[in-house]
């Protein structure tokens, strides 16, 4: 075990086998390239954190929370580029933004992070098919899904 | 940067294997065609920018209360631990 320094979590002790590289970074911080899932457990909502940096830290939620239906294409380029060679080692996650009021929090649909989870290479894609946004109202979409009652979503 | 003028119908080739056609032209409008490989993702600009806005914005919620979230979600959390049907998606599909 590693410890390393989180803004949002304080010093946390990560295995070094489950560090997520991102070759490309991610869109606005390409620079930063390890990450770990952080997944407190009961939480709906799992962290995105960056090995290097404490503040960097990304709340994301599994789209098919919000989209039953959702799914990622597994493009041959991108096959290539995390090194898959069984979908099941797949995981999608997508970044939520929290604003101040956090009933209006969002879901960025259309840019997913992609994980090998047996490889360890990650991506943020961009999805081109029209269908999804970069803003999803999480709580609208919880409601819809039926992950929510309807009394509570409205504030 | 290369500046390069081009007509209706006129392409341009990057390598060996982009081609990116003037397809029209009205006012300050340009059509362009863009062929290439499967592998090469075309996205306009402003796309890529809006993304790289939206993940500097998702970084900025820096002092999340779990608690206050747990409050607003109660009744949003998957019954059977967590776990969510994914149903079939195909072998290609995540």
């Amino acid at each position: 075990m590693v410890k390393i320094e989180t803004t949002r979590f304080g010093s946390i002790e990560i295995d070094p086998e489950q560090i997520i590289e991102f070759p490309d970074g991610i869109l606005g911080f390409e620079e930063y390239h390890r990450y770990v899932v952080v997944e407190p457990p009961g939480h709906i909502f799992s962290f995105l954190q960056s090995v290097d940096e404490p503040w960097l830290s990304f709340v994301v939620i599994m789209p098919e929370l919000l989209r039953s239906d959702y799914y990622v294409d597994l493009e041959p380029q991108l096959v290539k580029e995390l090194g898959f060679e069984d979908p099941k080692d797949g995981k999608v996650f997508a970044i939520v933004t929290i604003p101040e009021d956090i009933a209006e929090m969002t879901a960025n649909l259309q840019a997913p992070i992609v994980i090998n989870l047996k490889t360890k290479l990650a991506k943020q894609i961009v999805l081109t098919d029209g269908a999804y946004k970069i803003r999803h109202n999480v709580l609208a979409e919880l409601q819809r899904n039926g992950f929510l009652a309807a009394k509570t979503a409205s504030k | 940067m290369l500046v390069l003028t081009r007509k209706v119908n006129q392409s341009i080739m990057i390598g060996d294997h982009i081609k990116i056609v003037v397809v029209d032209v009205r006012g300050d409008q340009v059509k362009l065609g863009i062929e290439a490989p499967k592998e090469i993702s075309v996205h306009r600009e402003e796309v890529y920018s809006e993304i790289q806005d939206e993940n500097k914005r998702a970084v900025l919620t820096k002092d999340l209360d779990l608690k206050q979230l747990d409050e607003l979600l109660k009744p949003a959390k998957p019954t059977e631990g967590g776990t969510v049907d994914k149903g079939d998606k195909g072998v290609n599909r995540l």
